[in-house]
């Protein structure tokens, strides 16, 4: 019997990405049998079993209590905060990236391309001890101040809650608004330098070849990008925050990732408890996938994935 | 209407908005330049100062009291070569492979031709969000052989939804005459693949090739977990890391057994915590910033398509 | 197929490597160890490596949770052999005893003459686990020679510490109480606001690094200062001088008191500002540089006291206050927290070492390793055989060691296991003076100051616990064989809760403007600690420790 060649064709092509579908399958999705931690007290070194299953119970300790559930959604409000704030502003990259385009100087522009990359290797904790140096209380800045009478006591940029979120943004973009605009360049790259010759010829001024033509063609690895943004909106990562937070600026600074750490570092009998709250944020995640990609498709009239 | 001329690559601007608008980019560019050059600069010069000028913060504007003792003492550290080695290892045979299958894969998931393409992508694409904890992770590594094993740093890396989703998005881009041609022609998918369609896509392999790159050069948290038993397999991030938890301690151990009372003297001149982290960031960066211009070429320097294209 | 390639490509490094070593000699036998206490993962190099490889021909690859994460515990165990050697905290252990995962090792124990010179300690502590005599499971660390109720220390731990220059400089005021001591430093700081460098110095600079740490829950520098007052917080409860139990935010507590007084300094501007922002690091920076005018742990004093700044007068000293009552650990005599044991997969020959290891390891030649570092390096023998302090920096300046120890730094060939079996204070049947350096005579004699001298006359005492004991001041708490249960997952979640609450809101109260904020943000933090189930967690603590308590009594009567 033969197949016909359309579907044998789409066969073939299916056994090429084989091995890399079983890859994924063993590297991602078998370990997810361990969220079964979830449903468990689990007291290592004893093994989970029957007489240790909870159910529910580490699902509900988040709400079991007034004051808690205020501390989670206190918690949840930083975490919108700050997701929000990086939504809003996901285009700086790109316009980083475009204009970073347009400098002609070449040797210039490959300096500024190198070195906006550069804090992107520099670890959280470094750019800490950095930030205290510079705008501790006994910091660079504070001692320019008072010398300069400008302040008569020390402003403490660390300890103040104050545009907290917005300054967390900062720090995060001065670290990787460089290298995420390398994704724009090479995006920029692909765009046929003819098109925009002939743009050009026809007396199009730079700001409408930016407009017309340069930013159509790398919307869509913005809009990609803005889709996963959003539906990682839960997961802010918590190195930054880690090192930022103390106690003064810790309600406000405080995010989910962080929150799920402090108590996965302070014993492993918290494994249940953690993993039960990233097994919440991965569906979360996918829902919101779902969502943005259905989204996308009534708006765009096509999903991205 | 000004008609603009090409002369010997210098673009000459003639609108006035044209040029107001250049002047303010490198003035811009100027200053974040300056913000990302200047920690890094801050950095170099502590880890080159004596290290209590730097450790009370005094060191700001140029180096003070040159010594190179921080590095000397990084060049001691037992194994260094070794661990040198394995990360060169590891980040070459890993970027390659990364690279070449989130090429691929981007590729393929964008062949309509391909068996229920949506469901693969998918499938793929949602792993980005899973998070299995790291119990389950060790556990499998462990049946799977991976720990103690050179490949548990390639294997769980190959495939990366992130990279994979990239290269789709820019084939998408490619236009789609290039492919049709040759399918007339009676190419195969894997023909189409590599003599077609991968030169095309250079600058995303590019990008993936460096975004891979750092991540393999930088993670010391595999070799933390799975590999145990050898210190035959360390990497170069995880020797330093473990060299900066050890002047961390060093300051933990003086709380609990130290009764000397020459130590605040020696304390001074000793290497601390954050000397030692500056110290080891410009020995990660460096080789970075050396091999990045390679890269750079591809996605700063537009390939013609036009070209391509004929 | 990639597992086949794999397993090829490892063969051929393996057999690569293997061909090395292998014309050498015999390899040596490498002993896992799970450690707790370490803060290295890996195998152990340098001068301490080549001194056990030398004497049992074994290597030590440290698997540390601390290094590692919390995970590799529950992934050993998971595999049923955590190590081959395993120091873990005393109340893992009757779990780890359920899941067997750790060796009797009642056969070869006994045999072990240096360790048995603590045979009561270990007795006590294996009675405890088993209930049986003469079965053995484990070996308390950082046993004692002395007594459950002897302070061998000449300073306690924590006590209040100010510049012998300073003091006598404001006029060496008498202090009846903490506001005169608030008094003091108020003056003290007028004097002197910033070091040499000109560099601000407060007398208070405060960080936030080891709040929660220590089995005590809250700041760390508050839980400190309430031993200034006899209370000492078990976890997140106040045991009393009378022995009994309160809750944390008891206004008639030290919690509160201390928490006050700190506020109090802050209002005056006492406090650094940096306080609370800054990591340890920069205080330890601070401490050395002459930035902190008040020290309460001993050990910080070593970050200023000279030899020359001793010989100066400008060195840091416990000032008394007459009201205060000293809560102070007595010598630990039946151990820390930590202990030994050996792995259930352990057999034959494998055994054998690892028990030799740890009967040397227990041995004077085992413990001058750990306590006294190297001869010809860190001391030297005196013509009475007596040892003398040599190279006090080779530690911090990982000088590198004396050829017969093969290569490296100090440093880098410290002893990773970071945890002992005999404590410094024992005495060292070599030199028959104690382990630890500043109980040498040599050591005395060096740092035998003027200052001091002036000390003893003004004070009228030897040294400060003299000072305490001939005062009344000194409550000593005994060692008494006592290991705390393990939290169950309810109470470890509810005890971050709890704490971090706590935590958050101490610092927030030491910088309150007025006393009414002060009072009001007290009322806040009661009434969230209680919303979060704090009842619950003093309730389970007092529980816990109440068996701690009535054996310290049982010594004491």
């Amino acid at each position: 019997m033969q197949l016909d060649p359309k579907k044998r064709r789409s066969y073939q092509e299916f056994l090429y990405i084989l091995p890399f579908i079983l890859l994924v399958g063993v590297f991602s999705y078998f370990p997810l049998y361990g969220w079964i931690y979830a449903f468990h007290d689990y007291q290592p070194p004893k093994p989970i079993g029957p007489e240790t299953f909870v159910g529910l119970k580490w699902f509900q300790y988040i709400v079991s209590n007034p004051v808690r559930t205020a501390d989670v959604l206190r918690v949840l409000r930083n975490t919108f905060a700050m997701s929000g704030i990086s939504l809003l502003f996901s285009w700086f990259p790109m316009i980083f990236a475009v204009f970073l385009n347009e400098i002609k100087c070449k040797p210039y522009q490959k300096f500024v391309q190198t070195v906006t990359t550069l804090p992107n290797f520099i670890s959280w904790v470094l750019v800490f001890s950095i930030a205290f140096n510079v705008f501790g209380s006994n910091g660079a800045v504070n001692s320019v101040l008072m010398d300069a009478g400008l302040i008569d006591k020390p402003i403490s940029f660390l300890k103040s809650k104050d545009h907290l979120w917005f300054k967390m943004w900062l720090w995060l973009t001065w670290k990787n608004a460089g290298w995420a605009a390398i994704m724009y360049l090479a995006a920029i790259t692909g765009i046929d330098e003819q098109m925009i010759e002939a743009a050009r010829v026809d007396g199009a001024t730079r700001m409408q070849i930016i407009r017309h033509i340069i930013i159509p063609s790398i919307l869509p690895t913005y809009f990609v990008i803005v889709m996963l943004n959003i539906a990682s909106f839960l997961s802010n990562g918590m190195e930054q925050y880690y090192v930022f937070q103390n106690d003064f600026n810790r309600k406000y600074i405080e995010v989910l990732d962080l929150y799920v750490y402090n108590y996965a570092r302070s014993s492993i009998k918290n494994y249940p408890l953690s993993t039960a709250i990233s097994m919440l944020k991965s569906i979360v995640s996918v829902i919101l996938l779902a969502i943005t990609n259905t989204a996308s498709k009534l708006i765009r009239g096509d999903g991205f994935i | 209407m000004s008609k603009e001329k090409n002369l010997g690559g210098v673009q000459l601007d003639k609108s006035f908005g044209d040029r107001v608008i250049s002047v303010l980019t490198y003035v811009i560019y100027a200053i974040f330049a300056f913000v990302c050059v200047y920690p890094f600069y801050y950095i170099f010069i502590n880890s080159i100062s004596a290290n209590n000028l730097s450790e009370r913060g005094k060191v700001i504007f140029y180096p003070m009291e040159v010594h190179f003792q921080n590095y000397i003492n990084v060049a001691k550290i037992p194994g260094l070569l070794n661990a040198a080695k394995i990360s060169v290892l590891r980040t070459v045979i890993g970027t390659v492979l990364t690279v070449i299958v989130a090429g691929f894969l981007g590729y393929m998931f964008t062949r309509q031709t391909l068996w229920r393409r949506k469901f693969w992508y998918r499938f793929v694409v949602v792993t980005m969000y899973f998070n299995a904890g790291i119990i389950p992770w060790y556990l499998t590594m462990d049946k799977l052989g991976l720990t103690n094993n050179f490949w548990g740093y390639i294997f769980p890396t190959i495939v990366q939804p992130f990279y994979i989703i990239l290269c789709k998005t820019f084939c998408e881009s490619v236009p789609k005459e290039l492919q049709d041609a040759a399918e007339i022609d009676g190419a195969g998918t894997l023909r189409i693949f590599f003599s077609i369609m991968l030169p095309v896509i250079k600058p995303i392999l590019a990008t993936i090739a460096i975004f891979a790159a750092v991540n393999q050069w930088n993670s010391f948290q595999d070799t933390l977990l799975l590999m145990t038993s050898t210190d035959k397999l360390n990497t170069l991030q995880y020797v330093l890391f473990q060299y900066i938890n050890q002047a961390n301690s060093l300051k933990a151990l003086i709380s609990s057994t130290t009764s000397s009372s020459q130590l605040a003297a020696t304390l001074a001149r000793a290497a601390t915590a954050t000397s030692v982290r500056m110290t080891v960031t410009v020995v990660v960066v460096l080789p970075v910033m050396m091999i990045y211009p390679f890269f750079q070429r591809f996605f700063t320097k537009g390939i013609m398509i036009g070209a391509v294209k004929g | 197929m990639k597992r086949l390639l794999s397993v090829l490509l490892v063969c051929a490094m393996v057999l690569s490597m293997g061909l090395f070593s292998a014309v050498a000699e015999e390899a040596p036998m490498t002993i896992d160890v799970y450690d707790a206490a370490a803060n290295y993962a890996g195998i152990q190099s340098g001068w301490f490596a080549k001194v056990i490889k030398d004497r049992f021909n074994i290597e030590l690859n440290i698997i540390a949770p601390q290094v590692q994460g919390n995970e590799v515990y529950a992934t050993r165990a998971q595999d049923g052999n955590l190590g081959d050697l395993i120091v873990v905290d005393k109340k893992d252990m009757s779990d780890l005893l359920d899941a067997g995962l750790v060796r009797d090792i009642s056969d070869k124990l006994p045999e072990c003459e240096n360790i048995m010179k603590f045979k009561v300690q270990i007795d006590a502590y294996n009675k405890g686990l088993t209930g049986e005599d003469g079965v053995y499971y484990g070996i308390p660390s950082e046993m004692t020679d002395t007594s459950p109720t002897s302070i061998t220390d000449d300073v306690i731990y924590s006590s209040p510490m100010i510049r012998w220059d300073l003091y006598t400089e404001v006029g060496r005021p008498q202090l009846k109480n903490l506001d005169d001591l608030l008094d003091c430093l108020k003056a003290i700081h007028d004097i002197h606001p910033t070091n040499e460098d000109g560099d601000p110095a407060y007398p208070f600079t405060l960080w936030r690094d080891w709040d929660g740490n220590d089995n005590m829950l809250g700041i760390a520098n508050v839980v400190q200062l309430t031993t200034w007052y006899g209370e000492k917080l078990k976890q997140s409860a106040i045991l009393k001088p009378d022995n009994t139990f309160t809750k944390v935010y008891d206004r008639d507590a030290a919690y509160y008191k201390i928490t006050k007084f700190l506020n109090k300094a802050y209002q005056m501007g006492l406090v650094d500002p940096e306080s609370g922002e800054q990591p340890w690091d920069d205080v330890a920076n601070k401490l050395s540089t002459g930035r902190a005018d008040l020290m309460w742990y001993s050990w910080e004093t070593g970050f200023w006291n000279s030899v020359d700044r001793l010989n100066a007068g400008t060195g840091f000293i416990f000032i008394p206050v007459e009201d205060m009552y000293f809560y102070a650990d007595a010598d630990r005599y039946f151990g820390s927290d930590r202990m030994f044991g050996v792995g259930s997969k352990v057999e034959g020959e494998k055994y054998d070492r690892i028990m030799e290891f740890l009967d040397w390891y227990a041995s004077p030649e085992g413990a001058t390793f750990q306590h006294c570092g190297i001869e010809g390096l860190n001391y030297t023998v005196g013509e009475d055989g007596k040892f003398v302090p040599y190279k006090d920096n080779a530690l911090m300046d990982n000088l590198p060691v004396p050829e017969e120890y093969g290569e490296g730094g100090y440093n880098d060939g410290n002893n990773q296991i970071n945890q002992w079996i005999v404590s410094s204070l024992c005495v060292n049947e070599i030199t028959g003076e104690r382990f630890a350096q500043k109980y040498w005579q040599s050591y005395k004699d060096m740092t035998m100051t003027d200052m001091k001298r002036e000390w003893q006359e003004t004070f009228d005492a030897e040294d400060s616990v003299d000072y305490m004991k001939k005062h009344n001041q000194l409550l000593a708490s005994p060692s008494v064989d006592f290991t705390p249960r393990s939290d169950d997952n309810d109470i470890a979640a509810l005890r971050v809760d709890v704490n971090t609450q706590l935590c958050s809101y101490t610092w927030n109260l030491i910088f309150c403007e007025t006393d009414d904020e002060f009072e009001a943000m007290w009322d806040e933090m009661t009434e969230q600690l209680n919303g979060f189930g704090y009842e619950q967690l003093y309730a389970y603590d007092c529980e816990t420790y109440q068996p701690e308590v009535d054996a310290k009594l049982a010594v004491t009567e």
